[in-house]
């Protein structure tokens, strides 16, 4: 508790305001990866909002950006549960449709990042996707940047394992 | 080096230099590396491909907001903790002499201070009663309320910061004790006095109890760790000298408490003695039948007989006694404190060790409060860790 308590005086000043003119849109495009257009404003918003209500509490052990975004996966989480959805990956691919290229590989790996556990999904998405290092995965989800990678390795394997059996069909 | 688990950090990019040198030996050496590093890298280009979003929609919206809206307020939980802390102390500080004040009256009256007590029993030889040797039973028995009540009364006059609270009660003025017309009360009555002079005032308070036929059952005195001096008498008055007594001794200094109370114990007695006379008549009847037997069995049995009546007589009779003697001689519990004085400043040893002596003071009260405080949290511990626990996490999770 008296650690907490110091690290708690020796807050971190946060300008919000600075990090939604600089985050915004790539905070909406992480929330639109995970709970699709139609709630990614609002994921976002209540991300920023939350990020408000919190930066007294930041401690500056991690980048405010990452902090910024272990927000956002948490608010992304929990309105899934709410809505009670899974990864809008066929808004992914649809939007890679629209986009005049269709490309087949990223419609099979869609398909078979469906079929990832969900703690594969996440480390994939956060790496391949949102871009994010290991170190930085390691700090939003808290776990080890050794699991991080592990976790990686074993989604890769798994991805190979379902693409594998879809051209086997 | 788990290496398969490094080829995909190392595509990442994820590898220092020296794993990255012994995995581009590796894979140079090994055709099914680099395939494997070929895959990967495919895989990887695919993910990148399916990254593309739309255009970012509300960002306007959530800056107009933002610039309305403050920043919460840091929580400031540690003052929160001091205050909560502070809290518990003072509390404690409240508490702890009214434990202190219950455990004395609970306990014997040589404990708290050291008491300088004389026992000071000056039974005049011609106080029959005394001499049955059952005053002690007595006094222990039946007075045992009302000495505790004395108990409490020193306990309250022992600290001094009582006595301002008790400076500003009215003192009860106890009425006077109506003529007995022939009755048998016990009169019991307690006052506490502001004096002077403490020694002073016990000296003449003692020559007045012997001068009214009374006599000083017990005589305390004792100072406080502030260097003030009390002292208790408990003495032994003719009840028809218990509202005199009372009297002169409230001229002697400010009253703080006074209180008496009575108990009529005529009915009593007359039941006793009414008893008694049967038990006589019932013994004389046993000791005739014990003479005309002859019998021994019979003998025996009226024996046994007679030894129950004459016990049982006896208890009455040493009850009456008891009883007889306290109605005769009222108990009055006489307390003296010292009047508190200011003190012109001393010379610079006085002041020097007046301040090592509070400090010293402060210090050991400090560290029994903190002493109380660990054990409680020993104690409750089962109670207050789950609890921490539970908040510790709960806030952790509401902060991220």
């Amino acid at each position: 508790m008296l650690t907490q308590m110091l690290r708690r005086s020796t807050a971190v000043h946060l300008d919000v305001e600075t990090l939604a003119e600089t985050h915004y849109d790539a905070v909406w495009r992480f929330c639109f990866r995970r709970v699709g257009r139609e709630l990614a404003a609002d994921a976002t918003q209540e991300t920023f909002l939350t990020a408000l209500r919190r930066a007294s509490s930041f401690r500056g052990d991690s980048d405010a950006k990452t902090w910024l975004f272990g927000i956002a996966l948490n608010t992304c989480r929990s309105l899934s549960r709410k809505q009670t959805r899974d990864l809008p990956l066929d808004e992914i691919l649809e939007l890679q449709a629209q986009s005049g290229t269709p490309n087949l590989s990223a419609m099979r790996l869609t398909q078979a990042l469906k079929k990832v556990s969900p703690e594969h999904q996440e480390v994939v998405i956060l790496h391949e996707l949102d871009g994010f290092s290991y170190l930085e995965i390691a700090q939003m989800i808290e776990i080890p940047e050794g699991t991080v990678k592990s976790r990686l390795h074993h989604a890769f394997l798994a991805l190979r394992r379902h693409l594998n059996s879809e051209e086997d069909l | 080096m788990n290496l398969k688990e490094d080829l995909k950090a190392y595509v990442d990019g994820e590898l220092n230099a020296d794993q990255v040198k012994e995995l581009e030996r590796a894979a140079a050496s090994s055709e099914e590396i680099r395939d494997e590093i070929a895959v990967l890298r495919s895989l990887k280009e695919d993910c990148v491909s399916l990254s593309a979003t739309p255009e970012p929609t509300g960002k306007a919206a959530l800056l107009h907001r933002l610039k309305g809206a403050r920043p919460a307020r840091k929580p400031n939980f540690m003052w929160a903790y001091a205050g909560a802390t502070a809290a518990l102390l003072i509390g404690i500080a409240i508490i702890e002499p009214v434990f202190s004040q219950a455990r004395i009256a609970g306990s014997s009256p040589s404990m708290e201070v050291a008491r300088t007590a004389t026992p000071n029993v000056e039974a005049p030889a011609a106080s029959a009663p005394l001499e049955h040797g059952d005053f002690s039973e007595a006094k222990k028995k039946e007075e045992a309320p009302d000495h505790d009540l004395g108990r409490k009364e020193r306990a309250d006059n022992s600290r001094p910061r009582d006595a301002e609270a008790q400076q500003s009660r009215n003192p009860t003025t106890v009425p006077a004790i109506p003529p007995s017309y022939g009755r048998d009360i016990i009169y019991n009555g307690a006052i506490s006095l502001e004096v002077a002079d403490v020694q002073k005032s016990v000296t003449e308070a003692t020559s007045l109890i012997q001068g009214l036929g009374g006599f000083v059952v017990t005589s305390e005195s004792s100072l406080d760790a502030l260097g003030k001096a009390s002292a208790h008498l408990e003495a032994r008055i003719p009840a028809s000298k218990f509202d005199t007594a009372n009297k002169t001794l409230a001229k002697y200094g400010k009253i703080l408490s006074q209180n008496s109370s009575g108990q009529d114990v005529t009915a009593d007695i007359a039941r006793g003695e009414g008893r008694s006379r049967a038990l006589a008549v019932a013994e004389q009847e046993y000791i005739r039948m014990l003479n005309a037997s002859r019998n021994t069995s019979a003998r025996l049995e009226v024996r046994r007989r007679l030894d129950e009546v004459r016990a049982e007589r006896e208890a009455i009779k040493a009850e009456l006694t008891r009883m007889k003697d306290l109605a005769a001689l009222s108990t009055l519990s006489i307390n003296f404190e010292e009047k508190a004085s200011v003190k012109p400043d001393g010379p610079i040893g006085n002041w020097w060790d007046d301040s090592n002596t509070g400090a010293s003071n402060a210090l050991g009260f400090v560290g029994r409060i903190l002493g109380r405080v660990l054990i409680y949290l020993v104690y409750l511990s089962p109670i207050w860790i789950p609890g921490l626990a539970v908040w510790l996490i709960a806030r952790r999770r509401a902060l991220k």
